[in-house]
């Protein structure tokens, strides 16, 4: 009766170290699975991070490899400006024409975000401040005058944009009383106090 | 020395409104400037430099900070409030009028990024002449703003041992003593208001005293440091002020003033 029972259990049960042998193999398969998937990861990993690594060279690069030494500016600016010299005694006009060239270099302002040109950007950007913040009726000839140098400036000299020839034409602005913070009267007109 | 003919000296209130105003009371001012020279010193710039990159600093970070230019405004109001300024205080009431001109950061950041690191020596130094007065060798506000990451550097306004603040007042001892012995029945019967002749009386007897006035006297009595260095430069000067303690100041040590109230050029337009 005892042998009986022991060979029923024997029969359904298997060895101990049947056992073994069976979990070993299903965890040595299982583990085949995970190294050859943490493998792939890996592998994986290593494909994004090349990827974000040349997306970055690529990124970082655009300048040296595709920015001209020369930005070409848009010769709306240029066109706009020789109207407005032509037609600077007729208020009308002249108003028109300085509205023109705030939206011009407003508009070449923002594209030139795109590029590593932080002092032809300050350039730009200040003209552009001249036809937000002044009424154009205000502007004297003296004004035009240092007006038309920073035009030609950011045209011809481009590459002698830099930190100093910005400040030294900024004073000039500075003290041929034009005005170059949103504290006029225009600008309050604009928006608001 | 210089001087002969008449000449402005700006003190900071000056500086600051003839370009950060709006452009009546900015229109007034450069009118009256352009009347006579002016000079300046590098103590005011100092004052200057630390009050308006101070402030553009702030701000800047601020919008840093921020997600959009909405929740940057009502961050630097409230601390604007906190600090017990009031809004239309310059150059903040500048800065303010920024956000309502741009609909995005970065042209708003690339904007005070210029003021930072370029344009507010202009605003300074614009129409002065040259060089500035520098009797007291100030060495307040050194640093020149340094960006790290999208943020830049607080200026602080420590100032170093070896200006010659020291020298300067043995040499002006007369002003000195004259400070030190204004009368307090003529102080009760003088308009001082904020308390400004008083702190200065007291701090110039401390100094007569002994005490050294690097560093929080020279800060507490720097109207009075201002009104001295510019009359020892240029002995027919006129000290020009947007602050009334100027006024009561040039009473005191002699010296003629111009100083005006901003609503009292509004009200005469």
């Amino acid at each position: 009766m005892e042998n009986t029972l022991k060979d029923n259990f024997a029969e359904h049960t298997p060895l101990t170290e049947d056992i073994s042998q069976s979990s070993i193999d299903k965890w040595d398969r299982t583990s085949d699975i995970a190294l050859s998937l943490l493998q792939r990861m890996d592998q994986l990993e290593a494909f994004v991070a090349k990827q974000k690594n040349n997306e970055w060279k690529r990124k970082t690069s655009i300048p040296s490899i595709f920015i001209p030494s020369s930005i070409d500016i848009p010769l709306k600016i240029k066109t706009t400006f020789k109207k407005l010299e032509e037609d600077f005694s007729d208020f009308s006009n002249r108003i028109v024409w300085c509205d023109e060239l705030k939206n011009c270099l407003s508009k070449f302002e923002e594209e030139l975000e795109e590029y590593d040109a932080k002092y032809l950007s300050w350039f730009v950007s200040t003209l552009k401040d001249v036809f937000s913040y002044n009424y154009a009726e205000t502007i004297t000839e003296e004004q035009m005058d240092l007006l038309k140098n920073g035009i030609e400036t950011i045209y011809e000299k481009q590459e002698k944009c830099d930190k100093a020839s910005f400040a030294e034409y900024h004073l000039q602005l500075v003290e041929s009383g034009l005005s170059l913070l949103p504290n006029t009267q225009k600008a309050i007109d604009e928006f608001g106090e | 020395m210089v001087g002969g003919d008449e000449a402005f000296f700006l003190d900071t209130s000056t500086q600051i409104s003839k370009t950060w105003e709006d452009e009546k009371i900015r229109h007034y001012l450069n009118n009256e400037l352009s009347q006579k020279p002016c000079y300046c010193s590098v103590y005011v710039k100092n004052e200057y430099k630390l009050k308006v990159l101070k402030e553009a600093i702030l701000v800047h970070r601020v919008i840093v900070d921020s997600g959009t230019l909405d929740e940057a405004l009502s961050r630097l109001d409230d601390i604007m409030k906190r600090m017990d300024r009031g809004l239309d205080e310059l150059p903040y009431k500048v800065f303010r009028r920024l956000f309502k001109q741009y609909n995005s950061k970065l042209p708003c950041l690339k904007k005070l990024e210029k003021i930072i690191e370029s344009t507010w020596q202009n605003y300074f130094s614009g129409n002065l002449k040259k060089p500035l007065f520098n009797l007291v060798e100030c060495k307040s506000a050194q640093d020149d703003p340094d960006k790290r990451g999208n943020f830049y550097i607080e200026i602080t306004s420590r100032c170093s041992s070896d200006c010659k603040i020291d020298d300067f007042l043995k040499s002006q001892q007369s002003d000195l003593t004259v400070l030190s012995n204004i009368d307090n029945a003529k102080l009760d019967k003088m308009n001082d208001r904020k308390g400004t002749l008083k702190k200065i009386k007291d701090t110039s007897t401390a100094i007569l005293g002994g005490t050294s006035p690097h560093g929080k006297p020279c800060k507490e009595m720097s109207d009075a440091v201002i009104s001295i260095e510019a009359k020892a430069s240029y002995p027919t000067i006129i000290l020009h002020s947007m602050d009334s303690d100027f006024k009561l100041l040039g009473e005191v040590l002699n010296i003629p003033t111009c100083v005006h109230s901003k609503h009292k050029i509004l009200n005469n337009q």
